[in-house]
């Protein structure tokens, strides 16, 4: 570590984006890669493995300044995956790590907040909404099994070098940044991300049931009515709106 | 040796009987209370009245005391040695009170013992001399023999007679410290419930800090562990019992910089903030003494600090010791450092304090009045020094002193009435002691 | 006799047997006793292990107490336990198995002092022995042992441990199965045993791994081992210390050469959490050898006072009565002699000169009082034999170990060493009840412990030496000077072969 230089920065932070992509063509990839381009000073992408043309892809956007491909696909094996992901990650002597997937887009709101949000030396992480849309862009699910925007999900980290960064070991379901930073303070904004992993026709998500079946049988990794909620021909969607000047920080 | 006990409880319920058989050296044994007959002869102790402990030669005696509110009479009675026998507080009494006048208590003894071991391990970052009076140990470690009757030891019981036996004649070279033998003990006894009980964070955590203590590199393992386990389990309110400990435990194998490192992750307050500057300022200046003893107090190990600052002869030490003292009740010690460092201080009589501020002062005694710049009263560590001075005043009988340097508190209105409040509470709660007694 | 009784009978008969053995009126059911040897680590406890040792084992128990390193303080033990030997430390052997040559009864038992006997307990662990004449060896339930033997436990008193061992006594009396090893801290068994595979093998380091080895080779040698599920003994533990690297190394070297010898690899050795591993099947092995039991040439030697005195003031500066008393001292062979010099003070007046811990100056003030202590140093000093030696005559080297060998093994209670000296000699009165009190020279004799020998005066033909009366009870011997066979009549009649 530099002498002199504080370990909370209240200006000048750089913000590096971390992804883990797998056979992401014809998905939302090309987009998301543009959007963070707009507010996101580096893009760090771990590549399990894809076999079309994912790499070329990210390897087209200028802000993504490492990417690194693995041999043989480590899906089964996703704490390997995180971890690796995290490494390349760290590597780079970030200040604060957005931690995004291939299919999740900041709301405008967000992206403009984003360089106040870690330009400060009060907390170290923050959690955002994260809403599920089904079906299309323009709604999101909301029931029982399908409410991850009623809770706060950690996607924004300040790096700490010395600090005790703990991941479980599980095989699926591995949260996305190390739990560590529960300990230390947090801002929970309203701000607003949208996951479009569910965004596809039923088909798709038909396919996506069989995946998971396939996988978690017994459902020791998630829960099986959820995964059984999937195929729920008549799901309870909300109409999106968007929002302005609100979630920001005091 | 003799022997006098000032207990918390009448003789029928004094919960440490096993413990007079076994004294070592032992002599004359008294009992501060009623006794009946029965249960002198069975015990070979004798009673005696509030007016006879007066009389007392102190100096031939070893108190065991296990109430705060004997404080006064132990004072008084200048005894050989004090043994405080630290209890939780007991049902009725007011908690803060006694926690504060048993602390004061167990900075004033020779050897402190406990059955608590929550107390114990508070004591051992407070002192160096703490006997735990308990254990898991499954087997006899030793014996005494009284007379015809033969008594095996349990392993505190063979160290609480070893403790007691070096208060007055000190251990042969070579003899292994018995502080480190129950640290030991205990640090075995919980890395084996590790074993047994994987996934439970307090056991992993609790081993820890017996490692910590040992100085055994196995310390940050545990730690680490216990701290996975509580990240799991979801127990998130952990940054400064788990996270700020790895400092400490860094600092006990020299990695400083490291230890700076993690304490800085850890500095949110405006005083935490400040503290990791001048640590950073420290390590920076190769000072490493005083970033060492800094690195302790901010983990609570206040012995630890304490040992490293009374050896250092360089001025930034004495704020830096003087705060330790007061944070541990040494406070005869805290007072006795500001007299000292009155006329060898630097210019004009100041001391630096160490949030920037300066603390002029006189080489006067406390009985007298002190010299306080304008209005300002220092405060260490939230307790103001008139505070400190009352309640040794207090505490060694002089009432109207007291009274004085009560009055002196900042903001004489409401703060004073509180301590005199405290002091009424005082007084009340050492009449129902002596009243038990009768 | 019909089933139901015979079964009435044995009933009876068992319930008699039990009765007699908890009243404790049982004797032993050997005729010569046993040998105990005690290795002694522990000076705060090997005390009170001895005193139970000498009330709980019954009478004819013989003591050998073994110093197991330097720093042990024998002389409390030896001056405390008067009719035990004891062994000091020599770097190099290994005391145990010297005691063990010593070993005169059918059966021995080998204890640590940290162990804690109750009255019975050796009757108890001698009825396998005579249950099963292959049995040869057996140990009691204790903290040290392996498996289901091993039980931790602790009594705050006496009263509570014996309260404990009666009653698992009562529940499983005559209870033992055998053992594939025992390595605990009381072991009995038979001399036969020990004579045919010696002693133990001290390369092993830790104690418990060379009890483990023997019991090892005993199998090997078709012996059984076995443990008593009636009998428990309480060892005490010690607290841990900080432990010299040094020492840890050596056991760690003990254990690599245990798993070597038995061909174990590898294997987890922790006998203190009781994990001890062992061949599988020890009649594979080749038999391993055994450990020839040694005598040194100096045996085990009760402990002698050698009182000192002058007839006359001495006319010597300091340093030579320093010189003479190193040259007393230096000369004489016998290895365990404690010095006393009994001076009268007002008579020389010469200044204190340093002595060895455990010896003494004793001044009085008078004739009279000096005269006095001479007479009472037996209660003085507990030892097995007091030898009176003038700080003017002349002594050659063996003359303490002979009269000292003569004490102990002849039936006299004081002896007198003729000697070709100007000095009045005893005559040999053949049968002839002599007209005058014997009077015989101080500075040839001996007596054994206990005993006050008589009244000490000064000889009134010279002026100079003293001269002891015996008292009329006593029985004298006499032995000649260097090489003389002589057997002479006894003062009360009767004939002392010495």
């Amino acid at each position: 570590m530099n002498k002199g230089r504080p370990l909370r920065k209240t200006s000048g932070n750089r913000l590096t984006a971390m992804m883990q992509v797998r056979n992401e063509s014809g998905r939302y990839l090309e987009q998301v890669l543009e959007e963070l381009s707009g507010f996101v000073d580096d893009i760090v992408i771990v590549d399990d493995a894809s076999t079309d043309g994912t790499a070329r892809l990210c390897e087209s956007f200028a802000k993504v300044t490492k990417l690194v491909t693995l041999e043989g696909s480590r899906f089964n094996r996703e704490w390997g995956l995180r971890r690796t992901l995290w490494e390349l990650a760290v590597s780079t002597a970030p200040d604060w790590l957005l931690s995004v997937d291939a299919d999740e887009f900041y709301e405008e709101e967000a992206k403009r907040e984003m360089r106040r949000l870690i330009d400060q030396d009060v907390y170290d992480w923050v959690a955002f909404r994260l809403y599920d849309f089904w079906g299309g862009t323009t709604h999101y699910r909301e029931d029982e099994h399908w409410n991850i925007h009623t809770k706060h999900t950690r996607t924004l980290v300040r790096y700490l070098p010395q600090f005790y960064y703990f991941t479980p070991q599980m095989d699926h379901h591995v949260p996305r940044l190390p739990l560590s930073y529960a300990i230390l303070p947090g801002f929970l904004t309203e701000l607003r991300v949208k996951h479009y992993g569910w965004a596809q026709p039923p088909e798709a998500l038909r396919e996506k049931y069989d995946r998971y079946m396939e996988l978690d049988p017994e459902g020791k990794w998630g829960s099986l009515e959820q995964y059984a909620s999937i195929l729920d021909e008549n799901p309870r969607l909300v109409e999106w709106q968007e929002r302005r000047g609100l979630g920001r920080p005091e | 040796m003799n022997y006098l006990i000032l207990s918390h409880v009448p003789w029928e319920d004094y919960p440490y009987k096993r413990l007079l058989d076994l004294l070592p050296e032992r002599a004359e044994v008294c009992f501060a209370g009623g006794m009946t007959s029965d249960q002198q002869a069975g015990s070979g102790v004798r009673p005696v009245s509030l007016a006879e402990l007066k009389t007392l030669d102190g100096k031939g005696y070893t108190i065991l005391v296990s109430s705060p509110y004997w404080l006064q009479d132990v004072l008084a009675l200048k005894p050989g040695y004090i043994v405080a026998l630290l209890e939780p507080c007991p049902e009725g009494e007011d908690n803060t009170m006694w926690d504060k006048y048993s602390a004061l208590l167990a900075a004033r003894a020779d050897l402190v013992g406990t059955a608590s071991e929550r107390l114990y391990l508070e004591q051992n970052l407070y002192r160096p001399k703490v006997v735990y009076l308990g254990g898991d140990h499954p087997l006899s470690c030793g014996l005494i023999r009284r007379g015809d009757r033969l008594f095996f030891l349990t392993d505190y019981e063979a160290i609480w007679t070893r403790a007691l036996t070096e208060l007055w004649q000190p251990a042969s070279p070579g003899a292994g410290g018995w502080l480190f033998t129950q640290h030991r003990l205990r640090a075995d006894f919980y890395v084996s419930m590790c074993g047994k009980l994987p996934a439970q964070p307090t056991v992993h955590y609790l081993a820890a800090t017996y490692l910590y203590l040992l100085g055994d590199e196995a310390a940050g393992r545990y730690l680490a562990r216990s701290f996975e386990l509580m990240l799991l389990h979801d127990y998130t309110d952990c940054l400064h019992s788990h996270y700020r400990f790895f400092s400490a435990i860094e600092a006990k194998k020299g990695n400083l910089e490291l230890a700076v490192a993690q304490y800085e992750i850890t500095a949110f307050t405006e005083e935490e903030r400040k503290t990791a500057v001048r640590m950073r300022q420290w390590l920076d200046n190769g000072q490493f003494e005083l970033l060492q003893a800094e690195i302790y107090r901010v983990n609570e190990d206040i012995a630890e600090a304490v040992r490293i600052l009374e050896d250092l002869s360089c001025p930034e030490a004495q704020p830096l010791l003087l705060q330790n003292y007061i944070t541990s009740f040494q406070w005869d010690k805290a007072l006795q450092l500001l007299r000292e460092s009155g006329p060898s201080g630097s210019e004009a009589g100041n001391i630096p304090l160490p949030d920037g501020a300066v603390l002029p002062i006189s080489a006067t005694p406390p009985a007298s009045a002190v010299l306080l710049a304008g209005t300002e009263i220092p405060v260490y560590g939230g307790i103001q020094l008139p505070v400190i001075e009352g309640t040794l005043h207090l505490l060694h009988g002089r009432r109207h002193a007291a009274i004085r340097s009560f009055l002196r508190a900042a903001g004489a209105g409401g703060e004073a009435r509180t301590l005199f409040a405290e002091m009424a509470d005082l007084e009340e709660a050492v009449g129902r002691l002596k009243g038990e007694d009768r | 006799m019909s089933d139901s009784k015979h079964s009435v009978r044995n009933e009876r008969l068992a319930g008699r047997y039990s009765y007699l053995e908890r009243e404790g009126l049982l004797p032993l059911p050997v005729q010569d006793g046993i040998t105990v040897v005690v290795e002694l680590r522990y000076a705060a406890w090997a005390g009170e292990c001895l005193n139970l040792l000498q009330q709980h084992s019954g009478a004819s128990i013989s003591l050998i107490g073994v110093a197991m390193d330097t720093d042990f303080p024998l002389k409390p033990l030896a001056e405390a336990f008067p009719g035990a030997t004891f062994i000091p430390y020599e770097p190099g052997k290994y005391g145990v198995n010297e005691a063990l040559a010593y070993a005169g009864t059918s059966f021995v038992a080998l204890i640590e002092d940290s162990v804690m006997v109750t009255p019975g307990w050796v009757g108890n662990l001698l009825w396998p022995f005579v249950d099963d004449p292959s049995v040869q060896a057996v140990a009691p339930r204790s903290s040290t042992e392996l498996g289901e033997a091993r039980e931790q436990l602790h009594f705050g008193t006496e009263q509570e441990l014996s309260a404990y061992v009666t009653h698992s006594l009562g529940r499983r009396q005559g209870e033992w199965h055998e053992a594939a090893v025992l390595c605990g801290s009381c072991l009995v068994f038979t001399r036969e045993l020990l004579q045919r595979i010696g002693g133990f093998d001290s390369t092993l380091v830790k104690r418990q791994l060379m009890v483990a080895d023997w019991c090892l080779r005993a199998r090997q040698r078709g012996a059984r081992l076995v443990l008593s599920d009636a009998m428990y003994v309480h060892s005490l533990q010690p607290l841990p210390e900080a432990h010299a690297k040094a020492e840890h190394d050596a056991m760690q070297d003990g254990v690599q050469a245990y798993l070597a010898k038995w061909g174990l690899d590898h294997s987890a050795v922790n006998v203190e959490e009781g994990i001890l591993p062992i061949p599988s099947d020890v009649s594979v092995l080749p038999p391993r050898p055994g450990i020839a039991l040694e005598k040194t040439a100096a045996a085990p030697v009760p402990l002698v006072t050698a009182v000192v005195y002058s007839e006359r003031p001495l006319m010597l500066t300091p340093e030579e009565s320093c010189e003479s008393q190193k040259r007393l001292q230096g000369q004489q062979s016998y290895g365990n002699i404690r010095w006393v010099w009994i001076r009268d003070s007002r008579r020389d007046a010469l200044p204190e000169f340093p002595v060895r811990e455990q010896d003494a100056v004793i001044a009085v003030q008078g004739e009279d009082s000096w005269l006095h202590a001479l007479e009472n140093v037996a209660a003085l000093y507990g030892s097995e034999i007091v030898v009176y030696l003038s700080a003017s005559a002349d002594y050659d080297s063996h003359y303490v170990k002979r009269i000292a060998e003569a004490v102990l093994h002849g039936s006299a209670d004081l002896v007198v060493s003729r000697a070709a000296s100007a000095m009045e000699e005893p005559a040999p009165h053949q049968g002839l009840s002599p007209l005058l009190p014997l009077k015989l020279p101080l500075e040839r004799i001996a007596h054994r412990s206990g005993i006050v020998p008589g009244r000490i005066t000064r000889q009134k033909v010279s002026g100079h030496g003293l001269q002891l009366e015996p008292q009329p009870s006593l029985a004298i011997g006499y032995i000649g000077g260097p090489p003389e066979a002589n057997i002479l009549p006894r003062r009360s009649g009767g004939e002392v072969r010495l």
